[in-house]
């Protein structure tokens, strides 16, 4: 039996390794580009079935539910697949060129398993991303169906979050970039903007 | 017993690859003692790098080990510093 010292040190190197595996597989800025990007589409899209349906009429918090899921699950599983063959053939490439390089194996070395896990990390980043942007927008109409909102008052507090959400990753982009995160925060707000205006006039048209 | 205590190696390493981390692994290798690491060449994606390890009783194998695992590919060994330790017997008295 592991000691409570020992499991904390096995931690320690576990969370350490995984710090190096980052470092060398250059993780970062890649993981934020994909949690940015892909953060954004599941905000837009719960704002377009939100607001889509809101103009078709639906008083029904049970299909806002399942269409707003339905659409953020299926990016995530899209998210998840298409990040990780991509990474998979882009980093075996390179590992392999840095193989012929170096005349040597690199699979079983510190180069290999960076490459594994930054693969693993980012299709799971990629992933999470809008779906749970998707569930933190749809979150009012399931207090609807608890009978702890009205319908049109949840319309409205998932708008607002979705674009609360918007304006808060144009603020981590400004902040990234060093530069005003506020009209940072406004860019990214007014995409939210013009599509909720889309839908409006298109559901005035129909 | 034959120790080695002093090993000069001409290695290769990838280019964004840190120095640092493989002084520091190295140096926690079962008898190594002090590091010394020189970059002696810098391609595209590899650096030629020469390595002076000294120590009391050199783990040659689990220093391969370390090195290959930072994807370090050793060339040659340069140079090699062995020596017999002499086993004490204890004294007779007269």
């Amino acid at each position: 039996m592991l000691s409570i010292r020992q499991k904390l040190k096995a931690l320690r190197n576990f969370s350490g390794n995984f710090k190096q595996y980052f470092q060398m597989a250059k993780v970062g800025e890649i993981a934020r580009r994909y949690f940015v990007l892909n953060a954004f589409d599941g905000a837009l899209i719960v704002l377009g079935v939100v607001l889509g349906t809101y103009v078709a009429g639906v008083t029904d918090p049970h299909i806002v539910i399942s269409a707003g899921l339905g659409a953020g699950l299926a990016m995530s599983l899209s998210g998840v697949w298409g990040a990780y063959m991509a990474e998979k053939a882009e980093r075996s490439k390179a590992l392999k060129e840095l193989e012929s390089a170096l005349f040597t194996d690199l699979k079983n070395s510190l180069w290999g398993r960076a490459s594994r896990v930054a693969t693993v990390w980012l299709a799971f980043v990629n992933g999470i991303s809008p779906v749970a942007v998707a569930l933190a927008a749809i979150t009012p109409f399931f207090l609807v169906k608890l009978g702890l909102l009205g319908f049109q008052f949840a319309v409205f507090l998932s708008l607002g979050t979705a674009l609360a959400v918007l304006f808060a990753l144009g603020m981590f982009l400004g902040k990234i970039s060093k530069e005003n995160i506020f009209v940072q925060g406004v860019k990214m707000l007014s995409a939210g903007v013009l599509i909720a205006l889309i839908l409006y006039f298109a559901g005035l048209v129909l | 017993m034959v120790n080695i205590r002093r090993l000069v190696i001409d290695s290769l390493m990838p280019r964004d690859s840190s120095i640092i981390d493989l002084s520091q692994a190295i140096c926690r290798v079962e008898g190594v003692e002090e590091v010394d690491i020189s970059v002696m060449e810098v391609d595209v994606k590899t650096e030629t790098i020469k390595l002076t390890i000294r120590g009391a009783n050199i783990n040659y194998d689990e220093l391969c080990k370390v090195m290959n695992d930072h994807g370090t590919a050793i060339r040659s060994i340069d140079e090699i510093n062995v020596a017999r330790k002499k086993i004490s017997t204890p004294s007779q008295p007269t």
